[in-house]
């Protein structure tokens, strides 16, 4: 399955919340508010990886290694995100 | 039954040189064999620097059937198992061929043939799959190149270690011949790196952009190798009766599993110790009498702060000069430790240790005695061989100087 | 060599998971179809004409496991962990996630499989070819690496002393009998979990039909016999609880069969531009020198589980090297009639069948001489597709003396 269109990605709320989804299956967790903290919730350096790898192949982005310490909350992944199909060239 | 065994050859196949003399040579002046990635495609990866073997051809080592009928994987292991029966004197007349046993260690094994063929099913359909490769992909045949052409018919086997697997596979051959079921044994590890292990090893964060440090306090992580190294294991009866020369000790080995996590070491390194003392324990030393720890050192954070720990907790506050080749050679996965164990016995054989370069910062989570940039002489009766595998699985092993160790330990009845 | 008892069985396999669900299976598939037979479930077996397939129907890992840490865990690992979670419970080593005996020092594994998770190398192969080779998922990196299997076994289960992957082909479940010999010589452990799986995934089957090595569809499997056609790919895991002479005793458990003679030999192809060669000169050699380590003659061997697949190519010589060595009237038995081309896991579920026999089984699916009014004594062989062989011999422990 290839990464969606991203001039279909969904925007704003449906965005966060399909992000929230995805963040829910990787960590198992039944829910994910959107400002807990990863680390609190049990989420090891393993699962923050594949949770990055599984945004970028669906949002057909890349995270450099840099700004990974930033995703540690649903919020703060969700702006990183949202920055990303920002600046992405449109298709 | 008990018996010694014995190291009476050695072959090798690195990217720091084919043989133990260009190996030894490139490893004592410090020169590192990391390069930008030729073989595949490296973009996305934010990673393009591994320790790649870019002149290695086949046919000079191989016959033109030989090479025929292995991939890049099989030639690495037949042409350094070769290269030690040479170096070995071992002819075909040397033992008898139900008593030479082939105990070889990889990881991914025919990679690279793999790819090709899941290449051509995933892009062309399942007709698009060559029979013929398909033919020599498999794990089991990498001891059997090897047993074709040169004669072994004794005990087979493809151990996969992951990155404990030379040490696996040397151990095991050590166990055939203390048992009395080898009189002799072809054992060693083999890798070939391929896109697929290059882009999880990046993926995962392991890789390092350009160098690998281990113990340095500004480690980045690891760089892959790849590689083979095979040495002919002999017991000490055999190598008296055939009038051979030794060049040391396969003292023993210890192993262990972490049971802890799937790429991270256990935080207390008690697989790591573990491993270490039943090292020991077998080849019947204790840990003052160690003059040399060939480190498994990838440079990534997690293995070097444990394996540092580790080395304490059984070492003690003695500075046991310590160094990783990897820093060089890069991580040859499945080979490694075949690698090293030829590093090992060459400390053994020229009293020199090489040095683990691009340590810059001592990093205090590692408070260990590195040879620093330039290998030195010192001492070298005694050497530890440490291998510590993602998946927590731990083999260390220990060589020594022929007629240093105590005798071997009995075996159970 | 020194016999080795066995105190623990666990296994997943198309007659069964769990000691008693296969002894049940094994019992009954002497009475009639054992029905394994269907359509391959772990991929779209219709888009390759409804290709049929000897997989563990409807396994589902979280009946044994629970619902939590299974989401990254491959076909091959599930059936590897289950089968040794319940091994070490048979053996009365553990229960519900704690030690009862012995403990994680001194416990380990050797698993043989001979491709490892090819689903797993395929799955993170379409994502890099397809899509971008950035885009794999970490996570599953690691269930690319053939031992990864026997790595999870030992973190569920906590098996500390050692671990041990053999990937030797169709030989390597009995070639972990030999690491586990060395392994308890040189005092490593006291008890082992021995055995091997493997997982039928697209890829093995791609591989084995372009290699023209598969029973067509519509032909009835046959292994061992004369109007055979093919193989029919199998999948499943076994593993054995191993413990070195008195161990068992030593701590209050009773042994139900001892493993007493392992044996191996190979033969190269004649021509150099042979690389698939089935031996029977290594098959003999292979039971002879099983039978020597035993100290045993071919008339006490009761039964033979041989390694006959379904390809002629492979199984005449096997066929020819067993009349040779036991003589024309000795009982064949073919496992894979019963659980399917297992490939690495060959030995393992041949010494599985051994075992149900031994404990009182009729063996099924003869297909040379008549099944013995006693078992008593088995010898397990499993032929390699390059020129190898191993053999590893098992008796009853109630009457044999050891």
């Amino acid at each position: 399955m290839a990464h969606d269109d991203p001039g279909k990605s969904p925007t704003g709320e449906d965005l966060k919340q399909e992000m929230r989804e995805i963040i829910c299956e990787i960590t198992e967790l039944d829910e994910l508010a959107d400002d807990a903290e990863f680390k609190e919730l049990g989420v090891d350096s393993m699962t923050a990886i594949e949770i990055v790898s599984a945004l970028e192949r669906k949002y057909g982005i890349q995270v450099p290694e840099a700004e990974l310490i930033q995703l540690t909350t649903l919020n703060k992944s969700f702006a990183l995100v949202q920055q990303k199909l920002a600046a992405k060239p449109a298709a | 039954m008990t018996r010694r065994v014995l190291v009476t050859g050695m072959g090798i196949i690195s990217s720091a040189g084919h043989g133990c003399k260009a190996f030894w040579e490139s490893l004592t002046a410090g020169r590192s064999a990391v390069t930008p990635v030729e073989g595949f495609d490296t973009t996305d990866l934010g990673r393009n620097y591994a320790s790649e073997i870019k002149d290695f051809r086949p046919r000079d080592f191989l016959t033109a059937a030989e090479a025929r009928r292995t991939g890049r994987c099989g030639a690495f292991t037949l042409a350094a198992a070769r290269m030690a029966t040479v170096d070995a004197r071992l002819g075909p007349a040397s033992v008898p061929a139900g008593r030479l046993a082939v105990i070889i260690g990889t990881t991914m094994g025919e990679a690279k043939d793999i790819e090709g063929l899941e290449h051509a099913w995933i892009q062309k359909g399942r007709e698009a799959v060559d029979a013929k490769i398909i033919a020599r992909c498999g794990w089991s045949l990498l001891p059997i190149h090897v047993a074709r052409s040169l004669g072994a018919r004794g005990a087979l086997l493809t151990l996969p270690g992951a990155c404990a697997a030379g040490n696996y596979a040397i151990g095991l051959a050590a166990d055939l011949i203390r048992t009395g079921r080898a009189d002799v044994a072809i054992a060693g590890g083999v890798e070939i790196i391929q896109q697929l292990q290059f882009a999880g090893f990046a993926r995962l964060g392991a890789i390092a952009p350009e160098r690998c440090q281990p113990f340095d306090k500004n480690r980045q992580g690891l760089i892959l190798g790849e590689g083979a190294a095979m040495l002919v294991l002999e017991s000490e009866e055999h190598v008296i009766e055939r009038g051979a020369d030794a060049v040391a000790e396969f003292g023993g080995y210890g192993l262990a599993c972490d049971a802890y996590h799937i790429t991270r070491p256990h935080p207390e390194g008690t697989g790591t110790v573990a491993a270490t003392r039943r090292a020991l324990a077998e080849a019947g030393i204790d840990p003052h009498e160690v003059d040399f720890i060939n480190a498994h050192g990838t440079g990534t954070h997690a293995n070097d702060v444990i394996e540092s720990k580790a080395t304490r907790e059984v070492f003690g506050d003695r500075p046991v000069p310590m160094s990783s080749c990897k820093s060089m050679i890069g991580h040859t996965m499945g080979a490694s430790s075949a690698l090293e164990s030829v590093a090992c016995v060459l400390t053994i054989k020229t009293g020199i240790y090489p040095p683990t370069i691009g340590y810059e910062v001592p990093d205090p989570e590692c408070p260990v005695a590195v040879v620093a940039n330039q290998a030195r002489k010192g001492p070298a009766d005694i050497v530890v061989n440490n291998s510590l595998a993602f998946g927590g699985y731990d083999a260390v092993s220990i060589f020594a100087k022929v007629g240093r160790l105590p005798p071997p330990r009995r075996l159970a009845a | 060599m020194r016999p080795l008892e066995v105190t623990g069985l666990g296994i997943v396999s198309p007659l069964g998971v769990g000691k008693e669900a296969f002894v049940e299976g094994l019992t009954r598939a002497g009475q009639g179809p054992c029905g394994f037979e269907g359509p391959a479930e772990t991929f779209d077996a219709a888009a390759y004409g409804g290709i049929r397939a000897a997989q563990v129907r409807g396994f589902d890992a979280k009946t044994w496991l629970g619902d939590k840490g299974l989401r990254n865990m491959d076909r091959l690992t599930a059936l590897t962990v289950v089968a040794t979670k319940l091994a070490a419970q048979d053996a009365g080593l553990r229960k519900d996630g704690h030690w009862l005996a012995l403990g994680p020092d001194r416990v380990g594994i050797c698993a043989s499989t001979a491709y490892g998770s090819f689903e797993a190398i395929t799955e993170l192969d379409r994502v890099a070819m397809l899509e971008n080779p950035r885009y794999l998922n970490p996570a599953k990196f690691p269930n690319t690496v053939i031992n990864s299997a026997a790595g999870y076994a030992s973190i569920w289960e906590d098996l500390q002393a050692l671990n041990v992957t053999v990937s030797n082909g169709n030989p390597g479940g009995l070639d972990a009998v030999l690491c586990a010999d060395m392994h308890f010589a040189c005092g490593r452990a006291e008890a082992l979990l021995v055995g091997g799986a493997e997982a039928l995934s697209e890829a093995i089957y791609v591989a084995f039909h372009q290699l023209g090595a598969l029973v067509p569809n519509g032909a009835p499997y046959l292994p061992g016999e004369s109007a055979a056609r093919g193989m029919l790919l199998g999948e499943g895991a076994a593993f054995a609880v191993l413990e070195p002479p008195g161990g068992a005793r030593a701590r209050g458990a009773k042994a139900f069969a001892q493993i007493v003679g392992y044996g191996t030999a190979f033969e190269p192809p004649s021509s150099e531009v042979l690389i698939i060669h089935a031996s029977s000169l290594a098959t003999a050699q292979a039971a002879r020198a099983a039978l020597e380590d035993a100290s045993m003659s071919p008339e006490q061997i009761d039964v033979v589980a041989a390694s006959v697949s379904g390809y002629p190519a492979l199984d005449a010589p096997e066929l020819a090297a067993l009349a040779e060595v036991f003589g024309p009237d000795v009982c064949v038995a073919a496992p894979k009639a019963l659980m399917g081309e297992t490939l690495g896991a060959t030995g393992a579920m041949g010494m599985a069948a051994a075992i149900g026999w031994l404990g009182g089984v009729t063996p099924a699916r003869i297909v040379r001489g008549r099944a013995p009014r006693e078992t008593r004594a088995v010898m397990v062989v499993a032929l390699g597709f390059h020129g190898t062989a191993s053999a590893v011999v098992l008796r009853s422990c109630a009457r044999g003396s050891a």
